[in-house]
């Protein structure tokens, strides 16, 4: 064990009635990579703020390099640093600037100042860019930058909060080798992060729920957890059938978790000697034995504290009438030309009906861009969508009887309660008259919204905001549902509730489009099309994509999906863009 | 101590980037009070100037006939000549003359023989200025008229007596003189909170406040930062105005800069104090222009003695008035414009403002160190 920066004791700190944190110990040490995973709202800010010494805790100590929090908060401060989540980078400084004045506060001087700014803009790749303005950065530069201030005064304790959200898996990996370099030198580095492929890469976890610490150690050994309950089922030889196979398994006594992943699906039962029947299995292979998941171990450990919040399974049969023949969506050498540059060019894809789609790639690689042309909101330059065979830019109130869109941030009336978004929506979205209390009601069911109908949508917590979003486009039954990262903002447990209801979704023949970020999401998917620098470089399974990247490293081994990704991206020869 | 200094004039330097690279500062600042002082003292006079009026005569004798004269003469009057009233009348109820002054058929007779001639003077009082000015330069032409007359001999047995007012500070009763250092604190409490707000409310939301609170740095320098910034931007801004009051407004300034120098800078530090409170009171930029102009800019044209009398107003309103901090810079600067350095009104004025600068500045310290917390 080496030495430790931070010592955490009985930790508590409430804002108001709630209990942000309540009682968490651990110990920090020095050159590792800490994880602190959990859920929105779990305590993670919290945790990082108190190390900090923005936060004196009600209860407990804080002791950081020695010195207590509470009273030694300049000392404290000394030895920490510090990246919120909202970077705290000076917008209309220059690279080099903020640089400088995080050197300032922390008095870096003479030799050591231009040395370490040195080191500090070439390991984060900005050398080239010290004179620009920090508002003109990529979103993965100027997460490096933020990182890059935090690390000027050479802390004993870094502390990142969501270092990697919304960052694309490139970009994040060249944030993690930055944090990975400074655990090297001695560091400890505290990554908060609600993504568990993210933490799984940390040395070491810290998991919290609702302000309690639930497990703590090496992400090897908390998926050791599930030693012996977990299985897999190899259903490739029914496409198309894997989200059936799932949902079924779900309904099975004893199968406490359950998840797609590329031509698999896995599942957790509650004790390593539970059998599962053959009907849940049927059509495709018998259950074998796989080794655990940290992403699995730890959403099975917040599905067995609060088994009070499980969700109804989704309806069934969203499809009004029987759907039209032809594809769902058909794309055609698609482009777009913004200031005299083709931002985007020749995209084909079809989407089928029943078929879960993913559109994948860097930040700025044009998948919001292509939902928007779908929704009818941007016209292309050239090419053609056909949304059920309708143009949605010159017929768009025809085509938008036909899909449902949930954008990014939700496009909820903050101020409305849930019914009343849903009784909107479907005014909106010209349902009948009669139909229209009809859908309302059985949404509010099938959602599970009961409990919170009369609340307004801004107090609703993110995963429930989301599950509404959903609802909302789905009022007035479209075959097409259309998604831009509705993973973005919620914790794994509401991402697997989301994935259940997409899957269910698209075995009632609605032909779905997900535009994501997160390799998690996208195993889930039928079919992929990988968009870079708004061309699109690969298409397939996700196995066919991995497959394309083992070929092209001329390895026998199937990568990950976010290897493959970062290959296939790698191989176009662009510059990283982020 | 060395070390704090260094850092001091680190974020001073970074402060002062900041407001000269952000784009809205300068128009805030420099370019929007400036346009809007011209603007205003072009367009927002009180004086009123070639009314129209409707004179009835109804009997052209020479005395009457001189009158009408006189009053279609003076420059406040565009006046139409009618033969009789009901003409006359619908010409104002039809809103084509603000009033009617009739000149009766034995205005002569009556003036001559009786020394006690009626001249009726109908007003439209819709807009109640209006209608008290058109009284108001009516009875000075007339008796203006009336005294010349007497003098020169044409009329007898009139009492000579008459009022003769002397008007002090703004010998032309232009009311540009009085409106314009009321204006310039009016633009004031919309710029100067309204910066600073705007500022610390990004920084809260981009979290610079945050990531820069984590360092070894305290939340006095930081605040110190901002405010030696501000409050040289808000002093520019005042100097500005008022020069352009005083050179192409041609406002007199009668006093010196010291209490100028004082005032403004008593009513930058509240003002600062006003817009750090609100960002850090509130949550988002939009919050902050909505609570800058209810807290700083409304009560500033109400309750400032600008354009509506303080002394007017019933005491419990007078009483509120005093917790708005442009009041007391208004006073001052109406003073030292047009009075000149008169220290017995300067001197409770600028103590108003350093008690309120003093609370806003507190609060603004504790709301800042609790904003985390």
């Amino acid at each position: 064990m080496k030495e430790s920066v931070a010592v955490i004791e009985a930790a508590v700190k409430r804002f108001g009635k709630r209990v942000a944190l309540d009682g968490v110990t651990a110990t920090i040490a020095s050159g590792r990579l800490i994880g602190v995973v959990g859920p929105n709202e779990a305590g993670k800010t919290t945790l990082l703020r108190l190390l900090a010494g923005l936060l004196a805790p009600d209860a407990g100590t804080v002791t950081v390099a020695g010195h207590d929090v509470l009273r030694g908060r300049q000392a404290v401060q000394a030895a920490v640093g510090y990246v919120p989540r909202h970077l705290g980078l000076h917008d209309d400084l220059t690279v080099a600037e903020n640089l400088a004045l995080h050197a300032d506060l922390r008095d870096v001087t003479g030799a050591v100042r231009r040395e370490r700014i040195g080191g500090l803009l070439r390991a984060a790749g900005l050398d080239g860019a010290a004179d620009r303005r920090a508002r003109t950065l990529s979103r993965g530069m100027e997460r490096k930058l933020a990182l890059a201030c935090a690390l000027v005064g050479a802390p004993p304790l870094l502390l990142l909060d969501e270092p990697s959200f919304g960052l694309d898996p490139v970009s994040c990996r060249a944030l993690f080798a930055m944090a990975r370099a400074a655990a090297a030198q001695g560091a400890a580095v505290v990554w908060s992060t609600a993504y568990l492929d993210d933490a799984e890469r940390c040395d070491e976890v810290l998991l919290l729920h609702e302000g309690r610490l639930l497990a703590q150690g090496a992400p090897a050994n908390v998926a050791a957890r599930l030693a012996g309950r977990m299985r897999a089922i190899d259903a490739r030889v029914v496409p198309g059938g894997r989200h059936a196979i799932a949902e079924r398994l779900r309904n099975t006594p004893g199968v406490v978790d359950v998840q797609v992943q590329g031509g698999l699906v896995r599942f957790v039962t509650d004790t390593p000697e539970r059998e599962v029947g053959s009907e849940a299995t049927a059509g495709a292979g018998t259950p074998h034995a796989v080794p655990p998941q940290f992403e699995e171990a730890v959403v099975t450990l917040l599905r067995e504290q609060d088994s009070t919040k499980q969700v109804p399974p989704p309806a069934s049969s969203p499809i009004r009438s029987p759907p039209a023949s032809g594809p769902a969506l058909d794309v055609r050498q698609l482009g777009v030309r913004r200031g005299g540059l083709d931002v985007m060019d020749g995209v084909d894809f079809t989407v089928a009906r029943g078929e879960i789609f993913g559109l994948i790639g860097p930040n700025g690689a044009g998948k919001t861009t292509i939902l928007r042309m779908l929704c009818g909101l941007l016209r292309p330059t050239r090419g053609e969508v056909a949304v059920a065979g309708l143009d949605p830019w010159t017929e768009r109130s025809a085509a938008c009887a036909r899909f449902g869109y949930v954008s990014r941030k939700f496009s909820l009336y903050d101020d409305l309660t849930v019914i009343e978004n849903l009784r909107f929506f479907a005014a909106a979205c010209k349902v009948g008259r009669r139909r229209r209390a009809e859908r309302v009601r059985q949404l509010i069911a099938d959602f599970d919204l009961e409990p919170h109908a009369r609340s307004r949508a801004a107090d609703l917590p993110s995963r429930l905001k989301q599950r509404l979003a959903l609802a909302v486009a789905l009022i007035h039954e479209p075959e097409i549902l259309l998604l831009d990262e509705p993973t973005l903002n919620v914790d794994p447990l509401a991402r697997r509730e989301l994935l259940r209801r997409i899957g269910a979704l698209a075995a009632g023949g609605v032909a779905v489009v997900v535009a994501s970020q997160r390799m998690e999401d996208a195993e889930c998917c039928d079919r992929l099309l990988l968009l870079h620098g708004g061309r699109a470089i690969a298409t397939g399974t996700p196995n066919e994509l991995k497959a394309a990247a083992a070929a092209l490293a001329g390895a026998a081994a199937m990568p990950s999906l976010e290897d493959a990704f970062v290959a296939l991206v790698g191989q176009c020869g662009l510059e990283d863009a982020a | 101590m060395i070390v704090r200094l260094r850092r001091l004039k680190a974020l001073i330097v970074v402060e002062c980037r900041l407001a000269l690279r952000s784009p809205g500062t300068i128009t805030t600042v420099f370019a929007a009070p400036a346009l809007l002082l011209l603007l205003f003292a072009y367009s927002q006079s009180l004086d009123t100037e070639r009314v129209p009026v409707a004179i009835v005569l109804e009997q052209p004798t020479p005395q009457a006939r001189d009158l009408a004269g006189a009053l279609h003469n003076t420059r406040y009057f565009h006046s139409v000549f009618f033969r009789t009233r009901p003409a006359a009348e619908q010409a104002l109820l039809h809103g084509e003359v603000n009033g009617v002054v009739v000149l009766a058929g034995d205005f002569s007779r009556a003036a001559l023989a009786e020394g006690d001639a009626p001249v009726q003077v109908l007003i439209d009082g819709v807009d109640a200025r209006v209608g008290r000015i058109v009284a108001g330069y009516v009875e000075g032409a007339v008796a203006t008229w009336l005294f010349q007359r007497t003098l020169l001999g044409q009329i007898g047995g009139v009492d000579a007596v008459r009022t003769e007012s002397r008007i002090w500070f703004n010998e032309e009763i232009d009311s540009r003189r009085f409106l314009m250092p009321g204006l310039i604190v009016l633009l004031m409490t919309v710029v100067s909170p309204l910066l600073s707000a705007l500022v610390v409310a990004r920084e809260w939301e981009r979290g610079t406040i945050e990531a820069m609170l984590a360092t070894p740095m305290t939340v006095a320098d930081l605040l110190l930062a901002k405010m030696l910034v501000y409050f040289a931007l808000t002093l520019a801004a005042v100097a500005l105005t008022v020069g352009l009051t005083v050179t192409a407004l041609e406002v007199p300034f009668r006093g010196s800069l010291l209490p100028l120098g004082a005032a403004a800078s008593l009513f930058a530090l509240s003002s600062l104090g006003l817009g750090l409170v609100i960002s850090c009171a509130t949550k988002n930029q939009f919050a902050v222009g909505r609570w800058t102009l209810l807290t700083g800019y409304l009560p500033a044209y109400m309750l400032s003695g600008f354009i509506f009398d303080l002394r007017n107003m019933p005491e419990p309103v007078q009483w509120i008035s005093c917790l708005v901090s442009a009041r007391y810079f208004v006073s001052i600067l109406q003073t030292v414009l047009l009075a000149g350095d008169i220290w017995p009104v300067i001197l409770p004025n600028l103590a108003g403002m350093a008690a309120i600068a003093t609370v806003l500045l507190g609060t603004a310290m504790i709301l800042v160190r609790k904003r985390l917390g």
